[in-house]
């Protein structure tokens, strides 16, 4: 008799276990905190802004009336825009990246995306209000070219804010975009030509379906923190440009309406739930390629290969979406007989779309380090103002080299650079823990079944749409009140309190589901044979992720893993109150400096941090040999490289 | 690339080490300059300090370490409510912490502070009385004043004529910014209805919020803190702004492009002070901070640094303060100045109804 | 000895929707000999591949029990099975050189660096590969990934190596080259294989015994020999090899054979074997091309192997069931190299059917000659006809 076994498959409980950090982590750290403001959003303002009984449910007829709801429509058309400017930009950048033939190029090229990120956020933001002043850099060249009479009215208008958001969320498109294409087989796209596909359709037809997981990432990363966006609004929008967030964010101000901001954000969020339920219905599957879901489609690629001899080229060319193919032959065939214009036109296509393809990056490029090269600028300005020009001096440089030196400590220099430390004594764990817990769920999610697996999707999603001023007071609230309660019952042992700690938890709990979602994007592309030939020739599970799923996910880790960093050494709410004694960040303690004026000084920081990141990457693509795949380093050669390069910096 | 990018401090060094070195004059003063002495033996302690960045003269906090052999740990915020919000949930530990005046009333209220004891403070006695005593903090019960200020209007001199009426910036055509503190700019409208600026009257209120959005078609932005910046590269023409923050612009260009006044009806004065939170893990080392803090000569030298007027008599008497800034008319005031102006008091009556009415002024005005 | 053997295993791909589910591997049970080269043949979409992938274990079986060397494996992950695998795609490491995909393996058995190294090399000598073992997978030719695949495998020296249709890919030539070697190291080598394919000529020249499946089903296993003489299915007949079917009504049921009226009319006599269909069911006739044999309708029948004279062997034919001559119209003759290849349409009037024969072309000056029109006879011996179900 058959023996039926009603157990989960192997596998399933697997793919549990892998999620279980993420989603212990966000129950703990997001779902809490969460439940606090669902909380606080249905209780009265009390005075000074206490929150207090009765329950009401007065604060949402408030944030979704007159007011509000005008807000919440510009904040959704703005994150709209942000969005599709992103995608139109981020795609062709992604994948000029992705076609550099070597890896060290197409790494330099990634990197150069990202590096402008390293700088101070408020610096940065500077830089592109000088840029964008009526009075500045870009109107005066515009003025001086003839191209326009009078000055654009730019800074501080609705499109000043998407300018912003499209150049600080670019790279949160490009990464995931990136990743999904990485090792992309070209194949595919010679089997489509092969068919007789024209450019557009091969790009329609095979790259972008076969890009899709990338850039539906990319579009949910910036779609929905733009959505609740306030610093740039409020930097560069004025009163034309307010968004919800920057409501949200008064609300919870000192003694604000913490139920009303509260309640706001609870309909953001739920906005975003409500589309991310419509989107999951609608495109079930694509970003999560289910595991059956796959080998589907690997099966009637097979059989479409076993019926007609043409597919069989398709078919030796590994992974990919054979209806995509299907669909090529379609067009083929409505197309069959291509006319003289028709070449015509293709070639034309073709010209476009070399050319679109090379601007389009160079563009990008020009676009993502312009304010640096102001910000650059002003490092230089004899003079306290990161506005106006008022000569050139080193003066800020010396500041902090004397002070690194030890010659002579400044305390603002010095504070300046404690801070940077904590920043760094925050992001390099923060990265590395959510790096890994991120990994690991992008890998249970797609890789696996089970219980459970589309609740945790939610979360992921949800921990992206949160307002981060509402998330870091719950997480105020919830650590304060959980250590209150611990330390009574440790009895004084030991006594938790703020720090390093709690911002590196926070840090964590905002950047897993960066790294799930942009790995996923990753492992979606990723045929799960090569796993399993591995798995067919003795690697465990342990050794089959390192030798092989890790090398091949990597370009999706490293870019999941530039995200968070870059998000870390940017974020100030959630530090804020999450901080405690001596954790400072530079971010924080350059808002600390917006009461009396942000110094060249922070510019000249951002400089060297800049400069040493590239001169960082730049050795570390030097010593890596050309050809060796992903991070091998031949230690002897690096070492030889390494030596050739100190004689060169110090002779003799 | 995390593993790359913990060597990131060694390679910034390696760029500071490869750079021009020149050495910077020494503006710092010196801790023997200072008359204040330690009071007890703290060798060894800790202090942890909350302020905004830099506000604080370069040396103090190094001056002080010395004296009392002690470890400052100086953190920072970017406003005063933040610090609200950040302290009712709890002092992680710190002792000493800077506030706007109106939020030590708030602060003081909700149990936040801990009373000051004047005795431990000796140095109070060269606050000016006309700072002593404060309407924020009857009996200085909980704070001491460090600085001060005034918020009025700066303008583009070269756009604007002379201001010396709030109807100047209202009936102004050309762009301008206001500043986000709800209490000053309903404040300001509610002067200008002939109200107490403090109204709690829910109906004044709404007729001064009815005025702002009135007024505001040309309000490019609420300007959170950086007003200047946006008058600073003629985006607009005229702001609402702090004094402190005019002087750092005027000092910053060396120009007399623009210019601030405290229009005629009244502006408002601000206080910034020091305070000991409740919690705090050395209140004694805290009391004798804010003391050294209000020795006549580290005062001095806070206030000539930072660019705010000090509310430090023997100070000023005593001709530390840089005489061009008692003259320049934008950090100290004249006596009869001083007199228009009005204190944020932060009545918890009329708080929602202020809340509300700013809520729709930011939402309509420049649109 | 048995290596491999599956007891009723069944695999259900589960879908949300019930009625999307597929039934994949339907109450399989196999058998594989040790050191046999054993083919599971079928179309595509039939469950080859997840029977393999059973095998292997990236696929649990839904129920069924799976024994290798006598161990139940169910609950034993991949890496732990003595099977390795090619696959169909041949799933090479794409960030890995030649070498190191074949080293792979070995690695993950912690032998020595030395021992590694040399017995890759080794293995890349034996596929003729050892000079492009520095290169990438993708800087491969389709024979060459192939070779790869299998070196990378057979380098584990597994007991029981799965091939799902490792020269799927490949042209013609190089297919039945590497058919030939595939053979010869299987024999060499002494490993069970377990291959996978759709292609039944494959399957007949390579496979010790084969395993025919169709919708999940194992419809039959045997012998090349068995599977092509003696299908018990008509699927099976009709799979491999090209067959006649002609269909009737079964009269009389004797021992091994029986009389069936087709549905020309004519009645014949058929081998009955696994079949016992009741007299008076429908059932279908088998016969190969090659074993039917064409006459001319009077005169003298002469071949390189025999003559007859065509009124004798009517006559002959006559109340003898275990030979058949049955007249019909020959259609057309198309010459395709080795063989002729006729069509003959059998009945007249309104059931007729066509019949397909084959001659071999031995000698043209001697052999018969048709023309297209031409009434003829077709002979075949009872031996040569098998009663068939469905
Ligand atoms: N992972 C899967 N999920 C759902 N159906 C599958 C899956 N894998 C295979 N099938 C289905 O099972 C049947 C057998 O597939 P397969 O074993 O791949 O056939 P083949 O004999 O061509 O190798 C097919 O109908 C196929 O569509
Ligand atoms: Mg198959």
């Amino acid at each position: 008799m058959n023996k039926i076994k009603r157990s989960l498959p192997r596998f399933q409980t697997r793919g549990a276990l892998l999620a279980l950090p993420a989603t212990l982590w966000l129950i703990l750290f997001f779902v809490i905190p969460l439940l606090i403001v669902l909380v606080v959003s249905f209780h009265t303002r009390g005075l000074r802004g206490k929150i207090q009984l009765p329950l009401t449910t007065e604060n949402y007829t408030y944030v979704t009336g007159d007011i509000y709801g005008p807000i919440f429509e510009r904040s959704i058309m703005i994150a709209l825009y942000t969005t599709v400017i992103c995608l139109l930009i981020g795609y062709p950048l992604a994948f000029y990246i992705t076609t550099r033939r070597r890896a060290a190029m197409r790494n330099f090229m990634l990197f150069l995306v990202i590096l402008p990120f390293w700088t101070n956020f408020l610096v940065r933001t500077y830089a592109w209000r000088v840029l964008l002043a009526k009075e500045g850099i870009l109107n005066t060249v515009l003025l001086e070219l003839q191209v326009i009479t009078t000055p654009l009215e730019i800074l501080l208008t609705r499109d000043a804010v998407i300018i912003g958001m499209v150049y600080g969320y670019l790279p949160y498109m490009v990464l995931p975009i990136y990743a999904s294409l990485a090792r992309f087989n070209n194949q595919l796209l010679q089997a489509g030509y092969d068919l007789g596909g024209n450019d557009w359709v091969i790009f329609r037809r095979i790259l972008l379906p076969l890009t899709m997981p990338g850039v539906i990432a990319g579009c949910i990363l910036v779609f929905i923190p733009s959505i609740g966006a306030f610093v740039t609004p409020d930097m560069l929008g004025g009163t034309e440009g307010r968004m919800i967030g920057n409501l949200i964010e008064r609300n919870f101000r000192g003694t604000g309406h913490w139920p009303r901001g509260a309640a706001a954000s609870m309909v953001l969020i739920g906005l975003v739930a409500i589309g991310m339920l419509i989107y999951l219905a609608l495109v079930e599957g694509r970003m999560y390629g289910t595991p059956s879901a796959t080998t589907h489609r690997l099966s009637i690629r097979r059989k479409i290969a076993g019926a007609i001899p043409l597919f069989s080229l398709a078919a030796v060319i590994g992974e990919g979406d054979e209806s995509a193919l299907n669909r090529v032959s379609q067009w083929r065939l409505r197309f069959w007989l291509s006319d003289q214009w028709r070449l015509r036109r293709d070639m034309a296509l073709r010209y476009t779309g070399q050319a679109a393809l090379l601007l389009v990056p160079i563009a990008s490029y020009i676009f993502l380090w312009i304010p640096i090269v102001v910000l650059i600028a002003f490092s230089f300005n004899d003079s306290r103002s990161v506005a106006t020009w008022h000569g050139f001096t080193t003066r800020w440089y010396d500041n902090i080299i004397t002070n690194a030196v030890g010659s002579d400590a400044r305390f603002s220099t010095d504070q300046m650079l404690q801070s940077l430390t904590n920043s760094m004594r925050i992001a390099v764990p923060a990265t590395i823990i959510a790096t890994i817990i991120g990994t690991l769920t992008a890998i249970s999610l797609v890789r696996s079944n089970f219980i459970g697996k589309r609740w945790l999707q939610g979360l992921l999603y949800l921990t992206v749409a949160i307002p981060e001023i509402a998330f870091g007071i719950s997480l105020l609230m919830f650590f304060n009140r959980s250590f209150t309660y611990l330390n009574e019952q440790l009895g004084g042992h030991l006594t938790l309190t703020f720090g390093f700690t709690t911002m590196i938890i926070a840090h964590v709990t905002f950047s897993i589901s960066y790294v799930a979602i942009v790995v996923s994007a990753r492992l979606a592309n990723m045929s799960k044979n090569w796993e399993e030939a591995a798995q067919d020739l003795g690697a465990n599970n342990w050794r089959t992720f390192w030798r092989v799923t890790f090398p091949l996910a990597l370009p999706g880790i490293v870019a999941g893993a530039l995200l968070v960093f870059t998000m870390s050494l940017d974020d100030y709410v959630i530090s804020f109150f999450t901080s405690g004694i001596g954790t400072t960040t530079l971010t924080m303690y350059v808002y600390g400096l917006l009461k009396l004026t942000i110094t060249p000084e922070i510019n000249a920081m951002s400089t060297l941090m800049i400069v040493a990141s590239a001169l960082l990457v730049s050795l570390s693509l030097f010593l890596q040999r050309p050809d060796s795949g992903w991070s091998r380093i031949k230690l002897g050669k690096s070492l030889r490289r390494l030596r050739s390069v100190v004689r060169f910096l110090f002779p003799a | 690339m995390t593993r790359k990018l913990l060597i990131l401090p060694l390679l910034l060094a390696f760029v500071v080490l490869s750079v021009n070195v020149v050495p910077m004059p020494a503006q710092a003063q010196d801790a023997s300059d200072i008359g204040w002495v330690c009071p007890e033996e703290f060798a060894g302690q800790q202090l942890n300090v909350f302020n905004w960045s830099l506000y604080i003269s370069e040396a103090a906090i190094p001056n002080f370490e010395e004296l009392c052999d002690v470890k400052v740990v100086y953190d920072t915020y970017d406003t005063t409510e933040a610090v609200f919000t950040r302290l009712r949930e709890g002092n992680p530990g710190f002792d000493v912490v800077f506030l706007s005046d109106f939020m030590v009333t708030l602060m003081g209220e909700e149990d936040l502070l801990e009373p000051l004891d004047l005795d431990l403070i000796p140095n109070f006695a060269n606050i000016g009385d006309e700072f002593k005593d404060p309407a924020y903090d009857p009996g200085n019960v909980y704070s001491v004043p460090y600085l001060w200020g005034s918020t009025g209007i700066s303008y583009n001199v070269e756009r604007v004529d002379e201001i010396t009426s709030w109807n100047d910036l209202f009936d102004y055509d050309g762009p301008v910014a206001w500043m986000d503190e709800p209490t000053v700019m309903l404040g300001v409208a509610l002067l200008m209805n002939g109200h107490d600026p403090n109204s709690v009257d829910s109906d004044e209120i709404a007729e001064a919020r009815d005025y702002l959005i009135d007024k505001g078609g040309n309000v490019r932005t609420i300007a959170a803190s950086d007003g200047t910046f946006l008058l600073e590269t003629g985006e607009v023409d005229i702001i609402v702004g702090y004094s402190g923050e005019l002087f750092q612009i005027l000092t910053n260009c060396e120009c007399d492009d623009f210019a601030y006044a405290i229009p005629e009806e009244g502006g408002n004065i601000y206080v910034d002070t020091m305070t000991i939170p409740t919690g705090a893990r050395n209140p004694e080392l805290a009391h004798a901070f804010i003391d050294y803090m209000l020795d006549p000569v580290v005062g001095a030298a806070n206030a000539n640094e930072i660019g705010y007027a000090s509310p430090n008599q023997v100070s000023i008497d005593m001709g530390l303060i840089d005489p061009s800034y008692l003259e320049n008319g934008v950090i100290y005031l004249e006596p009869e100045t001083i007199e228009r102006l009005f204190y944020i008091t932060q009545n918890p009556e009329g708080e929602l109804d202020r809340l509300d009415a700013w809520d729709e002024v930011s939402l309509m005005v420049g649109e | 000895m048995i290596d491999v053997e599956l007891k009723n295993i069944t695999k259900t791909f589960s879908a949300r929707r019930k009625d999307r589910s597929t039934v994949a591997v339907d109450n399989v049970s196999l058998q594989v000999e040790s050191g046999e080269f054993f083919a599971l043949l079928g179309p595509s979409g039939c469950g080859k591949t997840t029977t393999l992938r059973i095998i292997a274990g990236f696929e649990k079986a839904t129920s069924g029990e799976l024994l290798i060397r006598g161990k139940a494996m169910q609950h034993i992950p991949p890496f732990h099975r003595p099977v390795n695998t090619v696959f169909q795609d041949y799933a090479l490491f794409p960030h890995m050189s030649v070498l190191h995909n074949v080293m792979f393996g070995l690695e993950m058995e912690r032998l020595d660096r030395q021992t590694i190294r040399s017995r890759a090399h080794e293995m890349l000598e034996l596929v003729r590969l050892d000079h492009l073992s520095d290169r990438k997978p993708t800087e491969l030719s389709g024979g060459q990934q192939q070779r790869v695949a299998l070196a990378r495998a057979l380098v584990k020296r597994p007991a029981v190596l799965l091939l799902d249709e490792p020269l799927g890919a490949l042209d013609l030539k190089l297919r039945k080259a590497m058919q030939f070697e595939l053979k010869e190291m299987q024999s060499q080598l002494g490993i069970t294989f377990i291959y996978v394919t759709h292609d039944q000529e494959e399957a007949l020249t390579m496979a010790d015994r084969i395993a025919v499946m169709d919708q999940g089903h194992v419809l039959q296993v045997g012998t090349p020999d068995e599977i092509y003489e003696n299908p018990h299915r008509r699927f099976v007949a009709d799979f491999i090899g090209e067959t006649n079917f002609l269909s009737g009504e079964i009269l009389e049921e004797r021992q091994d054979a029986g009389v069936v009226r087709l549905r020309t009319g004519h009645t014949v006599g058929a081998t009955l074997n696994h079949v016992r269909p009741s007299v008076g069911s429908d059932v279908t006739i088998a016969i190969r091309p090659e074993k039917l044999t064409l006459l001319p309708t009077q005169g003298n029948y002469r071949s390189e192997f025999w003559e007859a004279d065509v009124n004798d062997l009517v006559n002959r034919t006559v109340g003898d069931p275990s030979t058949t001559l049955i007249p019909g119209i020959l259609k057309s003759s198309t010459f395709i190299g080795t063989d002729m290849r006729h069509c003959v349409q059998l009945g007249l009037n309104g059931h007729s059917v066509d019949v397909i024969i084959r001659t071999q072309n031995f000698n043209r000056e001697i052999d018969q000659r048709f023309e297209a029109g031409q009434q003829v006879y077709v002979y075949w011996m009872q031996q040569n006809a098998r009663v068939l179900v469905d």
